[in-house]
């Protein structure tokens, strides 16, 4: 029996934890893994930006048998267009984090956002769109595999924190899903 | 293993003075654009920084609802699924 890996979300100061495999992440004005249409996000106004509260997302096993786990990936298909054409005014940004804090909403003078776990003090954070299959964000750059122990609640790898960025000229709605691809090899 | 992401977007306030209503609460709301003490980026803080975690209203028959958002009270304004 191969292992059984879930993504996990992950909110709040409490570190509640959502399964999120085959879901929907939805990027709203709250720290929630809810996928609604309450507390949306606001087209800015010229010459401002919007951003979400950061999503935090990492894998877990939680069942089967397994020698080894390792190689952890994460890409898009290189279009994150969202439905608004391109170039895009909405934008995913991501970055990796080894341990989790609360989600918060990065600042949002800066484009692209910022976030403390990447750097010293804070690093830019950079557009998922440039992560595809064949040059993929690394997942255990920080929390280093292979991963071995396989207890059911073992979280493996890093955390990929995503944020999602407004330009004035987005168009308000519910956006088409784009697709987020975790991948790992498995002896 | 795959996810989609989505959000849901709003549409920016619009560029005139709005009065929101909510039972016996009623504040004047200064819409995007206008520079003053009260205009806080796409929303409004709350006349006197009074706090209140949601509040539904209307704005000249559009929904709108104020909510508490990083120390701050805000007022969004939409057509649609605005309630908490």
């Amino acid at each position: 029996m191969t292992a059984t890996v879930i993504i996990e979300e992950h909110n709040g100061a409490g570190n509640t934890r959502t399964d999120k495999t085959s879901g929907t992440v939805r990027f709203k004005n709250a720290d929630n893994a809810t996928v609604d249409l309450n507390n949306p996000l606001v087209v800015p106004s010229a010459g401002a930006r919007e951003n979400s509260y950061e999503k935090w997302l990492r894998l877990r096993i939680t069942n089967g048998a397994f020698t080894q786990i390792s190689n952890l990936r994460a890409y898009s298909d290189g279009d994150l267009s969202f439905g608004q054409g391109s170039p895009s005014e909405v934008n995913v940004y991501y970055a990796t984090a080894g341990a989790y804090r609360a989600p918060a909403v990065p600042t949002e003078v800066n484009g692209p956002p910022q976030i403390p776990e990447a750097g010293s003090p804070v690093e830019n954070m950079t557009n998922l769109a440039l992560r595809v299959s064949g040059d993929p964000v690394d997942m255990d750059a920080i929390n280093t595999g292979p991963f071995t122990d396989g207890s059911p609640a073992e979280e493996i790898g890093d955390f990929l924190v995503l944020v999602m960025q407004l330009m004035p000229g987005a168009s308000s709605g519910l956006l088409t899903a784009e697709t987020l691809t975790f991948a790992y090899d498995e002896i | 293993m795959a996810q989609v992401l989505n959000g849901a977007l709003l549409s920016e306030p619009p560029s005139e003075d709005r009065i929101v209503k909510s039972g016996a609460v009623t504040l004047t709301v200064f819409a995007d654009g206008r520079k003053t003490a009260g205009f806080v980026r796409n929303g409004i803080k709350w006349p006197g920084g009074r706090k209140v975690e949601m509040l539904v209203g209307e704005c000249d028959g559009v929904r709108c609802y104020a909510q508490e958002r990083d120390g701050h009270v805000y007022i969004f304004l939409g057509r649609r699924n605005m309630e908490p």
